[in-house]
């Protein structure tokens, strides 16, 4: 069994199984619980197909996806081109297949760029209250205000058209939501038992934001970060789509859609299948996330 | 000739369920009560043991789909109130047994004025009711829980009540119907002791005004000695002992009964270590095998691990403990 | 048992401001300490009991500095540190401890027990890295705790055990002197006995000063050799644990310990039943704060506030007429 201190205090490894959780246990329960949201799974799945394929274009694509050919122009889809060829006789599949790495990578790294500075700032304005927070807020307030698209419009404008400066446009329109979830969260966080331990043990403020609050809020970022993937992804097709993201010849999806929105009735190939490639991510992020949220709210019983 | 019996709520046999994350609880486990007419009936035990879960149970109200109850009888005035459909339980509730909570701010509602609340306790079950009629017993049952001034209280919002008010209010609506029984699931826990020795001396009152009998449910060995005729100490989803308030407090027989008596502080002739119950707590996904107190136990035996103790009443008391039945077998054999 | 003076507090006194209206402006002000003097020596335990409301959690947060004094001082070991800018402040924080009352959310979640227990000792740079796995392994020891789960996180734990680690916390950096906020309220009854000992135990080894501060007069009378009982901001009556016990002199006294429920049927005593609720700290009574549910009172008790007399020696109440009152017969038993 196990010893009995002086105290009385029971502890053996009987005890430590008795609770049944470690942190690998959480794990799995969060992962049994996404388990069971069949749409969930059904998302995942089909988001990590499509990634799949994306990365793997340089050994699966059959052609090039820069490559004119002319004489096989506005194929339809066939044995030789399984979802047809566009205006310049490329090939729609090799060019999906790039251009996925494009869409799907400028999603992730504008997600990416805009969590640090909001995650950052909305620690600083949520845990030191006063005129910081009252400074950052007021910024939100502000960057909300627009419309996320004008917003992104507007820094594209500034910095000129392309991909890059696609990433850093819908990067930043994510951040004044990121920064009032985190700061929301903090303020209940800091309110807690443990924050105030935290200080009577003389930990400072920047000890307390990282090592207590930030980790407490990791749970909540990884939602809306998810959440927010679809979202990137279809505003970078969107700029692409008008010109300012994505410029002529990259097959960016968004971009692939735009050159074919004159063929809509005639090829329709050409539009369809972007369209779909964007649907399907956009679609499976959804229910991912949803699924995410709800396996990790410790609240939800099954 | 007594037509009715002495027995107001038999417990046979009752075996309730939850299905939690971890696996399957077994949060009451066998367990057999009875309470008698006008008698108050105390049940303590620790977080765990089942004591609320039991009390939900006989008012229907366990949490579906992840709480059921698997088997058993719970029979109040013959009528097995498992397997009742949720109607006819709602005609039970609130009429023949009434609950209060530990959390009175919990249990009342912001948005209706107390006046309110009462009335419709009337009304769920006697139907329609005149306006006049309704005001007057509202007004007399808040005095009778000793709220000043019930008239103007009447139409107070739960807010504008202080929390030993909000409580009387809680007691007013449970016997507003003449229930044959109040269930009080931890009726003070949240109170101040100041405000806690009133309601206790309310309920003492009501005691002797009202017939109902009351279950009263309590991790507090004190208000149960000061309220309760007989006590039911559940640990571990299972009933240990249950007796007379006197047997339980000055000649407690089971190992835990005893262990949790002489641990509590502050009180006469406890020495500067105060005597403990090792260990904790099962986890109630996997308890231990054969009795769940066993690992704890200071008397455990060897039968003990591998088989639990059913019970027996001897004396009028009933007693699940091997080693504490072999004992008084022993004891009794001795005086012959 | 040395009798040195370890704290002294004089006149502290918090104020919170109660704003309403538009432009925030303060309306009145919540007295929830309100001017309360105490010393505390060196080895004792001191208790500090009331009702809620009644300011006793804010004085152990003042004492601490984690609440700042609207007035008054704290002396620590000689040390004036009611003014003391942060970083001086630091120095203070690895000798005086707090022990939370909620096991559940005291703990940071995502923490393992091993890094909660030695935080403390990494802040004020009190050992080495080598050093803290033995500090981990000899702290969870103490407290009684296995050390082969140090790396596991709070929520793997019973309430019981979370207090545990607690407790582990408070001490790792060997303070002088421990704040216990409730420290069994939220436990069940079988773990407290455990947990009450476990820190009898620790105050002689490592030779603590404790301000135990409870609502629950069982707790404080069988850890407490001091006692103090405090309504609505104020100390009432401050005694040896036999002298309060045995012969109280303040009304509000007489209540607080005729209410304590006696787990023994056979007893019966006429308790006294205070009419009235627990008021808040927001406009209280004038004069006597007590005055209002005091079967007692006459009209000094409105019109002026009693001071702090010694009743007997080392026996100190807060009332006009101490002298003239006694418990009523029957009210008070020996428990």
């Amino acid at each position: 069994m196990g010893e009995v201190t002086e105290e009385g205090g029971l502890f053996a490894e009987e005890e430590g199984l008795q609770m049944y959780q470690t942190q690998w246990d959480r794990f799995k329960l969060v992962v049994r619980r996404l388990w069971k949201n069949k749409a969930a799974v059904l998302g995942f799945f089909v988001v990590v197909f499509l990634v799949m394929f994306c990365v793997l274009a340089p050994y699966i694509a059959p052609y090039s996806p820069l490559k004119l050919n002319i004489p096989e122009r506005l194929q339809p889809p066939s044995m030789s081109h399984l979802l047809g060829t566009d205006q310049f006789g490329r090939d729609i599949l090799s060019r999906l297949l790039y251009g996925g790495r494009l869409s799907l990578g400028v999603g992730i790294i504008s997600v990416v760029l805009g969590l640090i500075p909001g995650v950052l700032l909305g620690l600083s304005s949520g845990f030191l209250r006063g005129n910081v927070d009252a400074a950052i807020m007021r910024g939100v307030d502000i960057m909300m205000a627009l419309p996320s698209i004008l917003l992104a419009l507007l820094i594209v404008t500034v910095l000129g058209p392309g991909l890059i400066n696609t990433m850093i446009a819908v990067g930043i329109g994510g951040i004044p939501s990121m920064i009032r979830l985190v700061r929301g969260k903090v303020l209940s966080i800091r309110e807690t038992e443990y924050i105030e331990a935290a200080r009577s043990i003389g930990a400072n403020d920047w000890r307390i934001m990282i090592r207590h609050i930030l980790p407490n809020c990791a749970a909540p970022i990884i939602v809306v970060a998810t959440l927010r993937l679809p979202s990137a992804i279809i505003m970078a097709a969107s700029l692409s789509f008008i010109g300012l993201g994505a410029q002529a010849p990259t097959p960016e999806w968004g971009a692939m859609l735009a050159s074919g929105r004159h063929f809509l009735t005639t090829s329709w190939w050409i539009c369809t299948f972007p369209g779909l490639a964007i649907f399907l991510a956009v679609l499976g992020l959804n229910m991912f996330g949803d699924g995410l949220r709800d396996a990790l709210d410790p609240k939800l019983k099954s | 000739m007594m037509t009715m019996s002495e027995d107001l709520l038999r417990i046979e046999d009752l075996v309730v369920q939850y299905e939690t994350e971890e696996g399957i609880v077994q949060a009451v486990d066998n367990v057999n009560l009875t309470v008698k007419r006008g008698e108050v009936m105390g049940l303590v035990g620790e977080s765990g043991c089942g004591k609320s879960t039991l009390a939900l149970s006989i008012m229907g109200l366990l949490a579906r789909p992840m709480g059921r109850i698997v088997s058993g009888h719970i029979f109040l005035e013959d009528v097995d109130l498992v397997g009742l459909s949720q109607d006819e339980l709602r005609k039970i509730r609130g009429k023949s047994i009434s609950m209060i909570f530990q959390d009175p701010t919990a249990s009342l509602n912001p948005v209706f004025t107390v006046g309110e609340q009462l009335v419709e306790a009337f009304k769920a079950h006697e139907g329609k009711i005149d306006a006049e009629e309704a005001r007057a017993r509202a007004v007399e049952i808040l005095r009778k829980v000793g709220i000043s001034d019930p008239e103007t209280r009447l139409s107070q919002y739960p807010h504008e009540f202080s929390g030993g008010m909000k409580q009387r209010a809680m007691i007013a609506i449970g016997l507003a119907n003449n229930p044959l029984m109040l269930i009080a699931d931890e009726p003070t826990t949240n109170l101040d002791v100041t405000i806690q020795a009133q309601i206790l001396e309310l309920m003492r009152a009501l005691k002797k005004e009202f017939d109902s009998s009351i279950l009263i449910i309590t991790h507090n060995l004190g208000v149960v000695a000061e309220l309760a005729d007989r006590v039911g100490v559940m640990y571990a989803g299972r009933m240990a002992e249950v007796g007379t308030a006197d047997q339980i407090f000055h000649d407690p027989v089971h190992p835990y009964t005893k262990g949790l008596i002489s641990s509590l502080p502050g009180f006469k002739s406890r020495s500067d270590r105060l005597p403990i119950i090792p260990g904790r707590v099962p986890n109630l996904v996997r308890p231990p095998p054969g009795c769940r107190f066993h690992p704890r136990c200071t008397y455990a035996s060897d039968r003990c691990s591998r088989e639990e103790c059913k019970g027996q009443i001897v004396e009028g008391r009933f007693i699940a403990c091997h080693t504490a039945l072999r004992m008084l077998e022993e004891a009794a054999g001795d005086q012959v | 048992m040395s009798g040195k003076t370890l704290i002294e507090v004089k006149g502290l006194k918090k104020y919170f401001p109660v704003e309403a209206g538009f432009f925030k402006r303060k309306v009145a002000d919540l007295k929830a300490v309100d001017d309360v003097s105490f010393t505390i020596n060196k080895g004792e335990s001191l208790g500090l009991v009331g009702e809620s409301g009644c300011g006793k959690t804010t004085v152990g947060r003042c004492v601490l500095r984690l609440i700042e004094p609207t007035e008054g001082q704290v002396v620590f070991e000689g040390d004036d540190i009611t003014k003391l800018e942060k970083k001086e402040l630091q120095e203070y924080r690895s000798r005086m401890q707090l022990i939370f009352q909620d096991p559940y959310s005291s703990l940071n979640p995502r923490l393992t027990v091993g890094d909660i227990i030695t935080e403390p000792l990494l802040i004020h740079g009190l050992a080495e890295k080598k050093e803290i796995n033995d500090r981990i392994r000899r702290l969870m020891l103490d407290v009684g705790l296995s050390p082969s789960h140090s790396k596991r996180y709070p929520h793997e734990f019973s309430g019981g055990q979370k207090q545990r680690i607690s407790i582990a916390r408070a001490l790792s950096v060997v303070p002088s002197f421990v704040v216990a906020d409730e420290p069994v309220a939220a436990l069940d009854m079988s773990i407290r006995a455990q947990i009450l000992n476990l820190m009898k135990d620790l105050q002689d080894k490592y030779d603590l000063t404790y301000l135990i501060i409870s609502h629950d007069l069982t707790v404080i009378k069988h850890m407490c050799s001091r006692i103090m009982v405090m309504y609505l901001g104020n100390l009432v009556e401050v005694a040896g644990r036999e002298s309060l016990f045995s012969r109280p002199y303040h009304p509000y006294s007489f209540a607080l310990i005729s209410a304590v429920p006696i787990p023994d049927p056979l007893i019966k005593k006429k308790r006294i039943i205070l009419t009235g609720d627990v008021p808040a700290p927001i406009n209280p009574p004038s004069g006597c704060k007590f005055h209002p549910r005091c079967p007692y009172a006459k009209d000094i008790c409105s019109e002026e506030a009693p001071r702090f007399q010694e009743i007997e020696r080392g026996h100190f109440v807060a009332c006009h007429f101490a002298s003239d009152l006694e418990p009523p017969e029957g009210s008070i038993v020996e428990f």
